[in-house]
């Protein structure tokens, strides 16, 4: 019976060992996926809207434009981010 | 675009790969006798069991969690077939192969009266190559390889295995030299006595 009992306890913490390791790997990928999409966007100038935007030339302002229609999604980000 | 569901699918794979890895170092230490003696033996062998089993249902979730996944629109045959899907194709064919190959060996764990010692010891030895199968489909599949953490896991937890591995092949030369060594000694044992 308590040999049954410690069978069961330590199946239960299986379990939630499992589910606790999903939802850091869930926090962590979605992390990086962010993380990425940021740093992808810092190194290719991607506009960032703020006051200082509607001070640049007409030319500038679409050539940022469409710098920035061009950047990938986060998830596209993701996705070609591999080694 | 929602993108939960391929995160979802990514952090299964981890867990499941996770759950690959204490099952087969669980395995290792029941045939070993690492931390596994006498009483603890049921214990050890009843969680190799179950992990495995939660390995299995955690790699099913991976894959089937991606049918509401609409980047890449996968179909059930996409994700149950090698080679039939649009990303990544062989590193997905290994993954799905890997995955039956888990299958097979977890549900050896019921037929083993029915198949025999035997076929049971031999598909159980398949584990290396399935569970080299995983991690090369977590490797060229994967979109996290690049990462500090997902390279440290997978070497790490190689690391664990083939230092197991090690210790158990050279358990079982002592044991068999410790066979041979006891044999030897009955025979001259009996020799002596037939002499005498």
């Amino acid at each position: 019976m308590l040999q049954m009992k410690k069978h069961t306890t330590a199946k239960i913490a299986a379990i939630i060992a499992s589910l606790a390791t999903m939802a850091a790997a869930f926090g962590l990928v979605q992390y990086e996926a962010i993380g990425t999409a940021t740093a992808d966007a810092a190194t290719s100038n991607a506009p960032v809207a703020g006051p200082s935007q509607a001070n640049l030339a007409p030319a500038k302002s679409a050539a940022t434009a469409k710098t920035k229609s061009a950047q990938p999604s986060v998830r596209a980000v993701t996705r070609t981010h591999v080694s | 675009m929602n993108h939960e569901f391929w995160y979802l699918s990514r952090a299964a794979g981890f867990t499941a790969y996770l759950l690959l890895f204490a099952s087969m170092a669980l395995g290792m230490m029941i045939t070993s006798r690492v931390g596994s003696g006498g009483k603890r033996q049921n214990l050890v062998f009843d969680m190799h069991r179950f992990v495995s089993v939660l390995a299995l249902l955690v790699t099913a979730f991976h894959a089937y969690i991606l049918l509401g996944d609409q980047y890449l629109n996968f179909n059930v045959w996409q994700l149950s077939v090698p080679f039939l899907s649009p990303y990544r194709g062989m590193a997905v064919a290994v993954g799905v192969v890997s995955a039956y190959a888990l299958a097979l060996v977890v549900a050896s764990f019921w037929m083993r009266q029915r198949i025999g010692f035997r076929a049971w010891r031999m598909i159980h030895f398949f584990s290396f190559v399935l569970y080299a199968g995983a991690t090369a489909h977590g490797i060229a599949a994967g979109t996290d390889t690049s990462t500090l953490w997902a390279g440290a896991m997978y070497f790490g937890t190689c690391l664990i295995l083939l230092a197991l591995l090690v210790y158990r092949i050279d358990y079982a030369m002592r044991q068999r030299d410790e066979t041979l060594r006891r044999e030897a000694v009955k025979t001259a044992k009996k020799t002596r006595r037939l002499a005498a």
